[in-house]
């Protein structure tokens, strides 16, 4: 019987690059009891694990494909040399969670005088007397204020006077 | 820990003294500012460049709680100092997915 090529390279080939280690990803972590830690990256994700295997990770002693390595690898908490596909896919996440702090805020509120005669009780603006002018807003700070409202990328704003 | 490199004084003062180029003064000053409600700190400069920081037990406590207290803190500085690693490791990285995160270019383009 004539011998046929496999469909699947040898394992060797999926594995090349693992002996060339891993590389850490930006992370915190904090101790959660007696003998664990959480770990946490800018994406929100989050593991935990014992101390030991915290040290071994922070210093490279993780052995490839066993079940921590490929958590901490699917987490983006460590990144082979198999590409830089783990950044890639890192940095999407952090841009997605980010999105309203890259866009900055929408809402601006605009505090104009403190006049008012009402007492609402959701309001946090301190309550004058409608002959205190002292502390309306000049026209040149409402200037200075609409200057910096168009200053911001988002696309939609919205302005909200207090008072 | 060198046991030479812990001091227990009669006046309720502990001293430990970090080797220079083992633990960065970083690592030991935010280790010294998490124990700022248990122990007054103060931190000083030694011969070789050594670190020693010097501990006031802001309650009177027995030398079994000081030990404690003593181990507690060494363990505190190692773990900064193995956070100040990480930091270092990955600061390139952190600012390469952080402009790539940032940027008005489309990461699908």
């Amino acid at each position: 019987m004539a011998t046929t090529k496999g469909k699947f390279q040898p394992l060797a080939y999926y594995n090349r690059g693992l002996e060339a280690g891993y590389q850490l990803l930006p992370f915190r972590f904090i101790q959660l009891d007696d003998s664990r830690y959480v770990l946490t990256n800018v994406a929100g994700e989050y593991t935990v694990v014992q101390r030991e295997e915290l040290n071994a990770f922070v210093h490279k002693q993780l052995e490839p494909n066993t079940a921590l390595f490929n958590t901490l690898k699917a987490k983006h908490f460590l990144m082979d040399s198999s590409g830089s596909v783990a950044l890639d896919l890192l940095a999407l996440k952090v841009r997605t969670k980010m999105q309203p702090v890259a866009n900055f805020t929408s809402l601006h509120m605009f505090v104009t005088t403190l006049r008012c005669d009402h007492s609402c009780p959701y309001c946090q603006v301190s309550r004058q007397s409608e002959d205190r002018a002292a502390f309306d807003m000049s026209p040149e700070i409402a200037d200075k204020a609409i200057d910096f409202t168009f200053q911001s990328p988002n696309p939609a704003i919205k302005i909200t006077p207090l008072n | 820990m060198e046991p030479d490199s812990i001091a227990y004084n009669e006046a309720g003062t502990i001293s430990i003294v970090f080797q220079a180029g083992v633990y960065s003064l970083l690592a030991i000053k935010k280790a010294a500012y998490k124990f700022t409600d248990r122990v007054s700190v103060l931190i000083q400069e030694v011969e070789a460049g050594n670190i020693q920081v010097s501990f006031n037990l802001l309650n009177a406590q027995e030398q079994t709680a000081q030990q404690q207290i003593v181990q507690e803190f060494c363990n505190e500085v190692l773990e900064q100092d193995l956070r100040e690693t990480i930091a270092q490791e990955t600061e390139a990285t952190r600012s390469l997915i952080l402009a790539q995160a940032f940027s008005k270019t489309s990461l699908l383009e």
